[in-house]
């Protein structure tokens, strides 16, 4: 293979790779119809996304959350969003810094921008890049189908609701009950069966005894299934 | 059939410088052998046996057979040996016997005549001559080959046969009529083809050799068998047979056991191969995956980044903000002042936030772009070692669980090696220790025995080489069988007055060798009525019959065999009459038979020399053909004078001749037939 004539050093490359699982979440739920998400969402959502890309297959990517009292923030998340948003590949309203007592932190609704499709359709020409955003994709029509079914995304009562599907998620529940200020999904390589995961696996096999499904059903139900706890 | 046999026939004797044949006035021994009977008459010590020696050693010469057995038939040697010490007539007379101490006889063999001069003191050759021409002669044995050849007989030792024990009938005289196999021996000499006796002669050669190897070969064994020292009484044999069972058996588990742990061992290395082999595959497939993930998610990152928008665009887009109206995103403020400082720190190569060196300073006209198909690629490649690896895997894992199942396997492999091995060694350990010399002397002496064996086995196999020989063989009597019989039988009833019937049969069994078994030969068997038996009866044995009819009926069987050979050619017998246990009735019958053997006139010259005693009796007389019908003696002619040697006359003085009444009574029965 010739050379490529881009040098990336290491830690750009895990910053290039957040940027673009960032984009093409936020693609994601716009395509999939969830639409906007506030901070709040996109990092919860982000956090579940870790937690169960195993189930497609794809590794997540190394970082923690912070514990906060608004959910799981992630600063590479924030940065990512920053240039993503500087680069006009993301729209942000209502941005408004958020009191932290570190870190900066802020509030806005983001989503997707045109040109953001247009970026996030150029990342997903490899398999990598497709398989990405096919498992976001399905993971916020599942989050739609379960718990946007009769709701608009915009309802406040669907907004709350997705937030507590969300922070109901198994691995969510596992990483808060830990004590500390991180909120991690995998820690070392036995966490790699997380709780998400193998309540995926369960469904999936309970599933595929009965009928034919594929993935996105499973996450589907998955979700329902959050819901009915949260309900 | 064979060609024609001519024998020896002896013309003249002369001897001189000899103490014990003075001769006439010290000449000499001067003896012509006309055609028919010649007496030598004598008392006992005169000299008549050595006189009868000295004729057959002329003809034979120091030479005697290398093997001697009273059976003729039982030689496999068939050779003869140079007596160079030979001093039988040396003896006989007062030493030194110098070499002027010679003999000289003439003999005929057919037309040929030979004359030969022989020192007394050893027999050797002097001198030589054929037809009367000199011939030299380098040893005994090339002479002896002349005249075999000359006779026709098939080699030296036959022609030594039929001289000394069928021409010559002396004291050492050999039975042939009782003697199945000696039958069988002049037999095959004078009627069988040349051939076939020589095949056969070979064919008993083998056997007499090899059984008399087998004999002495086992003779020793079992001497050396009663060397072995006796078997030790604490194991007993069979005991020792049980434990030597149970050793065989142990012995072949743990062969068993090795295979297998050996096989197993095998099966244990490949698998440790394998694994190696896999386990050096999947690094090395590890690591270029690793090097192959290395790349990918740097083209990965690189791709992102092209297509993400680089610095330009985001001044772009920042100046699009900021000339739409909505001013800095920062503080608010918009105006084209503010968009010029920006454009500014950016086209100065840092941030417009932080003020930091950024890389990819305007466009990135340089670099090549990566395409989505190059990653793909990358992407592919990563999957296709990510199987590879996992097939790998997988092999590794088969393996492990497989050497895991051999391992565990072997050990209890392992176990019973040692277990059937020590078995084996427990039981050899109860075996009693034997000391190497005596293992050693066992082991040779089975050695020994199976070579003795074997040997056995070619004894039998040779046998019936002589056996089918001899079968082939027998049809060469055929000719003569009946012609002999008849002459036999003649003789036998004229000998003995008795009736006699002679048979002939090849039933008669010949003893091949001690450990051959017989053979079927052709021989002639006598049956005759007697005293008390008034029908023909078998008297198979000479223990059958008495002394003198047994003697008689062996110089039947000569002189009828004699008669065959010679038919119309010459013949001659050469005899010492045994007259001592003849009555007179059957001493005149035997002087008559022989007389009518060697008639004087005759058309080929018969001659039959016999040596008498001077004991009163009327055998000499009868010989000579002196006594009428009524048993009158006449007096022996003149021209007959040839007919009758008077030894005393030509020999050394007997002592018995010093005594007066002696020589009286010796002169008186003399002048009874001849004129003294």
């Amino acid at each position: 293979m010739s050379s490529i004539g881009i040098t990336v050093s290491r830690a750009e490359q895990e910053r290039l790779r957040f940027i673009r699982w960032v984009l093409l979440l936020v693609n994601a739920a716009e395509a999939s119809g969830v639409g906007s998400l506030q901070r709040r969402q996109f990092h919860s959502l982000l956090f579940v996304s870790f937690a169960s890309s195993r189930f497609y297959g794809i590794e997540p990517l190394r970082q923690r959350a912070q514990r906060t009292e608004q959910g799981p923030y992630y600063r590479a998340a924030h940065i990512a969003l920053g240039v993503l948003t500087l680069s006009g590949l993301v729209d942000l309203k209502d941005f408004r810094p958020h009191p932290s007592p570190k870190d900066v932190q802020f509030e806005g609704t983001f989503s997707a921008t045109p040109k953001g499709l247009a970026v996030g359709r150029r990342l997903a020409e490899t398999y990598q890049g497709e398989l990405l955003y096919q498992f976001l994709l399905d993971l916020c029509l599942g989050t739609v189908s379960g718990v946007l079914e009769d709701k608009s995304p915009a309802d406040s009562k669907a907004s709350v609701s997705l937030d507590q599907v969300f922070e109901e998620d198994l691995t969510y529940r596992q990483a808060v009950a830990r004590p500390g200020n991180q909120l991690f999904v995998e820690e070392s390589p036995e966490d790699q069966q997380t709780p998400t995961l193998n309540g995926l696996k369960s469904i999936d096999a309970f599933l595929k005894q009965r009928t034919h499904i594929n993935r996105k059903d499973v996450l589907s139900a998955y979700q329902t299934l959050l819901l009915r706890r949260v309900a | 059939m064979r060609q024609k046999i001519l024998l020896p026939v002896i013309g003249h004797l002369s001897v001189k410088n000899y103490a014990l044949y003075p001769g006439v006035d010290g000449r000499g021994l001067e003896l012509p052998f006309p055609n028919g009977v010649t007496v030598l008459a004598g008392v006992n010590g005169v000299g008549k046996t050595t006189l009868l020696n000295l004729m057959m050693r002329m003809l034979l010469g120091p030479l005697d057979r290398a093997k001697v057995d009273r059976d003729l038939s039982r030689v496999s040697d068939r050779t003869l040996i140079h007596d160079k010490k030979f001093s039988f007539f040396k003896d006989r007379v007062p030493p030194p016997l110098g070499e002027n101490a010679t003999a000289t006889m003439t003999f005929h063999i057919g037309k040929t005549e030979v004359k030969v001069t022989r020192y007394m003191n050893s027999m050797e050759l002097k001198a030589t001559w054929i037809n009367k021409k000199r011939q030299e002669f380098r040893t005994e044995f090339e002479f002896a080959d002349a005249l075999a050849a000359l006779s026709g007989l098939s080699s030296k030792y036959d022609f030594h046969i039929c001289v000394r024990y069928l021409q010559f009938f002396s004291e050492e005289r050999l039975p042939a009529l009782w003697s199945p196999g000696a039958q069988f021996e002049f037999f095959k000499m004078f009627f069988f083809d040349e051939a076939a006796a020589k095949k056969i002669d070979k064919a008993f050669a083998k056997v007499q050799n090899l059984d008399s190897e087998v004999r002495n070969r086992t003779y020793q064994l079992n001497n050396r068998r009663k060397a072995l020292p006796p078997k030790r009484p604490t194991v007993g044999e069979e005991d020792l047979q049980r434990l030597d069972s149970a050793i065989a058996t142990a012995e072949q588990v743990h062969k068993q056991a090795l295979e297998l742990f050996k096989s197993q061992q095998l099966s244990h290395s490949e698998l440790l191969s394998r694994a190696k082999t896999a386990d050096a595959k999947f690094d090395e497939t590890e690591a270029k995956l690793s090097e192959l993930l290395s790349q990918l998610q740097h083209a990965d990152a690189a791709f992102i980044a092209q297509a993400l928008p680089n610095l330009e665009d985001k001044l772009q887009f920042l100046m699009l903000g900021l000339g739409s109206g909505r001013g800095c995103f920062v503080c608010g403020k918009g105006g084209h002042k503010e968009a010029l400082a920006i454009g500014r720190t950016l086209r100065g190569g840092n941030c417009f936030v932080c003020h930091s060196p950024v890389q990819g300073k305007g466009k990135s006209s340089n670099v090549e772009p990566l395409s989505a198909a190059r990653v793909r690629q990358l992407e592919s490649s990563v999957k296709l070692l990510k199987d590879e690896l996992k097939a790998i895997s997988e092999e590794r894992d088969e393996i492990a669980k497989k050497y895991e199942g051999v391992t565990k396997h072997m050990r209890a492999i392992a176990t019973q090696r040692a277990d059937t091995l020590r078995r084996l060694e427990g039981l050899k350990a109860q075996r009693p220790a034997s000391t190497s010399p005596l293992t050693d002397l066992e082991a040779e002496i089975q050695r020994e025995q199976a070579a003795i064996d074997a040997m056995d086995v070619d004894r039998k196999r040779f046998a019936a080489e002589f056996r089918a020989a001899v079968q082939e063989a027998r049809s060469s009597m055929d000719d003569v069988k009946e012609e002999l019989r008849a002459k036999l039988t003649d003789y036998a009833e004229a000998f003995l007055r008795e009736e006699v019937k002679v048979v002939y049969s090849a039933q008669d069994k010949f003893k091949i060798a001690t450990g051959a078994g017989s053979v079927n030969v052709p021989t002639f068997q006598i049956k005759m009525t007697s005293s008390t038996h008034e029908t023909v009866q078998e008297r198979l044995t000479s223990d059958a019959v008495s002394e003198s009819q047994k003697e008689f009926l062996d110089l039947a069987f000569r002189m009828a065999v004699l008669d065959i050979i010679s038919r119309d050619s010459a013949t001659m017998l050469v005899m010492e009459t045994p007259e001592a246990s003849l009555d007179s009735w059957f001493m005149l019958r035997a002087a008559g038979l022989m007389r009518h053997f060697a008639p004087s006139e005759s058309e080929s010259s018969r001659k039959l020399i016999a040596t008498s005693n001077l004991n009163g009796t009327e055998m000499i007389p009868a010989l000579l053909g002196l006594i009428d019908r009524k048993g009158r003696i006449s007096k022996l002619a003149a021209n007959d004078a040839e007919h009758f040697v008077n030894l005393l006359e030509v020999t050394a003085e007997a002592k018995i001749l010093k005594d007066a009444e002696s020589r009286e009574r010796i002169g008186k029965e003399l002048g009874r037939f001849i004129n003294v």
